[in-house]
């Protein structure tokens, strides 16, 4: 029994939305030094393109491949592109999810509600019903939902709530699937330094917040703090371990917002 | 991935049963470059675990302690810095139980033992060697939480939840000073915990979870492997359960 070759992913074949930038990117990096081949999708080729040479620089392959998450007809093709590709898929990983700048809850559009509940909840679910088959004709896969410290606790309106569906859906799919076995499992990241926190961390009263959690481990949330969670869950590492929701934030959400120096 | 695990001195309690979770754990932070330390009471098992270790050209220390004696706790600690001179992990692997009764049916020594060793044994040892960790400012604590719900398991499960409670609040206390504190939560396994428990209990168990088996040394390893590594330093106070369901 090796340890290291546990968290191995030998020409595993892994499908990552949202992955031209941020903990995507970070996750299918880490994913091709770990030896899986990799499909990264997202709205933005250039993008991609660059991840993908980024995955070929470390001998293995990868296939960007450009897919809006909200759309179904766009998800259904990104799955097919892939096992015509490849013969296969191993592990999914639905990292693709899109927020909206401050509104009213009260006052806030039908469309917004929509779009929200469309990237973050209804695509993760048409994604990992497509990869699910193939994972059940294979008898083994691995889903890794990207949810957010957000799901758990009540601070981003709308965005939670998609949020907070995607970490119970995590675990009905682990309950029903692990026949087949498949694992599902999630992350729920903290705040993170990336281009889609960053309205988030360069705001004051976000910065206070993120002052009391640096005091307690010296930082903030960086890409492969989810990246190497991923390669946890995505590996024989977790052969025991599905439903579960990984909290990554520095110990935030623990208790009242309260450090030691205010004792 | 590089778990950066190699040279670390690691001690593990419960470490001496041929079949259990602290042996499994022992040998795999052995492949991957730990020195170990296997404590528990029954020292003639920890030292079979050593033996085993000690083969694969890692070096390796059998100590005997009683995690709920304070005093040999302390023991403990100073042999083993006086041996490694470190301590980077402390798996809190060691527990008990009184075998599987309804409540109304136990002693207040059936209590003890289940608080005693599954909660006191954790913190004791815990707090015999925070001061040498946060003196360096580094550690990993992964305590081990687990069952707790269903009959029979009533004071058990009670000391189960005290450690998350425990890893939780500790986390947050000593995260500044370099010292990550996580716990797991292994599901059942086929070791000495479950013996004598009816065939039945152990099958309704094993058709409750999602992957249709019972938890293995195997599986639980990795994850403490895992959160004992230099790549978990951003995951504080959680519980990574292994419940497979």
């Amino acid at each position: 029994m090796d340890c290291t070759s546990r968290f191995l992913l030998k020409n595993k074949v892994a499908l990552i939305s949202g992955a031209g930038r941020g903990m995507g990117r970070a996750i299918a990096l880490t994913f091709a030094d770990a030896g899986a081949n990799v499909a990264v999708s997202s709205r933005t080729m250039p993008e991609l393109e660059e991840v993908a040479a980024e995955v070929k620089d470390r001998g293995r392959v990868g296939l960007p491949i450009v897919a809006d998450a909200g759309k179904v007809d766009d998800l259904k093709k990104l799955v097919a592109t892939v096992i015509s590709e490849f013969g296969r898929i191993d592990i999914l990983v639905n990292n693709a999810g899109v927020n909206f700048p401050t509104y009213s809850l009260m006052d806030v559009e039908e469309e917004v509600w929509d779009s929200l509940m469309n990237v973050n909840l209804k695509g993760p679910f048409i994604l990992c019903q497509l990869a699910g088959r193939s994972m059940r004709e294979q008898g083994q896969g691995c889903i890794i939902n990207i949810s957010s410290l957000a799901g758990l606790v009540p601070w981003s309106k709308i965005y939670s709530v998609t949020k907070a569906g995607l970490t119970m859906l995590t675990e009905i799919m682990a309950k029903d699937w692990g026949q087949y076995g498949i694992r599902v499992n999630a992350i729920a990241p903290g705040l993170v330094k990336t281009k889609f926190a960053e309205p988030l961390w360069k705001e004051p009263a976000w910065a206070k917040i993120m002052e009391k959690n640096r005091a307690l481990t010296g930082r903030i949330g960086a890409p492969e703090d989810a990246a190497s969670a991923a390669l946890f869950l995505a590996s024989e590492a977790s052969s025991y371990v599905t439903g579960i929701t990984m909290v990554l934030d520095g110990g935030e959400r623990i208790g009242p917002p309260v450090a030691l120096g205010d004792m | 991935m590089d778990l950066r695990l190699n040279d670390k001195v690691a001690l593990v309690t419960g470490a001496a049963s041929q079949i259990g979770y602290g042996k499994g754990i022992a040998l795999l932070l052995a492949k991957e470059g730990c020195d170990i330390v296997a404590a528990d009471i029954d020292v003639a098992g920890a030292q079979k675990t050593v033996d085993e270790i000690k083969a694969t050209g890692r070096r390796a220390l059998a100590v005997k302690v009683d995690v709920t004696d304070r005093s040999q706790v302390d023991a403990m600690v100073r042999t083993v810095l006086d041996a490694f001179g470190k301590i980077d992990i402390l798996v809190n692997n060691a527990g008990a139980t009184c075998k599987n009764k309804l409540f109304m049916e136990m002693t207040r020594a059936d209590w003890d033992i289940d608080i005693n060793v599954n909660l006191y044994g954790q913190m004791n040892v815990a707090q015999a060697v925070l001061p040498h960790m946060t003196a360096r400012h580094y550690g990993r604590i992964i305590n081990t939480s687990g069952g707790m719900g269903f009959p029979t398991i009533s004071t058990y499960g009670a000391a189960k939840a005290g450690v998350v409670a425990f890893t939780q609040s500790l986390a947050k206390e000593v995260a500044p000073m370099g010292v990550v504190v996580n716990a797991v939560a292994p599901g059942l396994a086929l070791t000495g915990l479950v013996d004598g428990a009816p065939p039945e209990f152990l099958e309704m168990i094993r058709q409750s979870t999602s992957l249709k088996r019972f938890c293995t040394p195997e599986d639980l390893a990795p994850a403490v492997a895992f959160l004992a590594s230099d790549v978990c330093s951003y995951m504080i106070g959680q519980v990574i359960s292994l419940a497979g369901s």
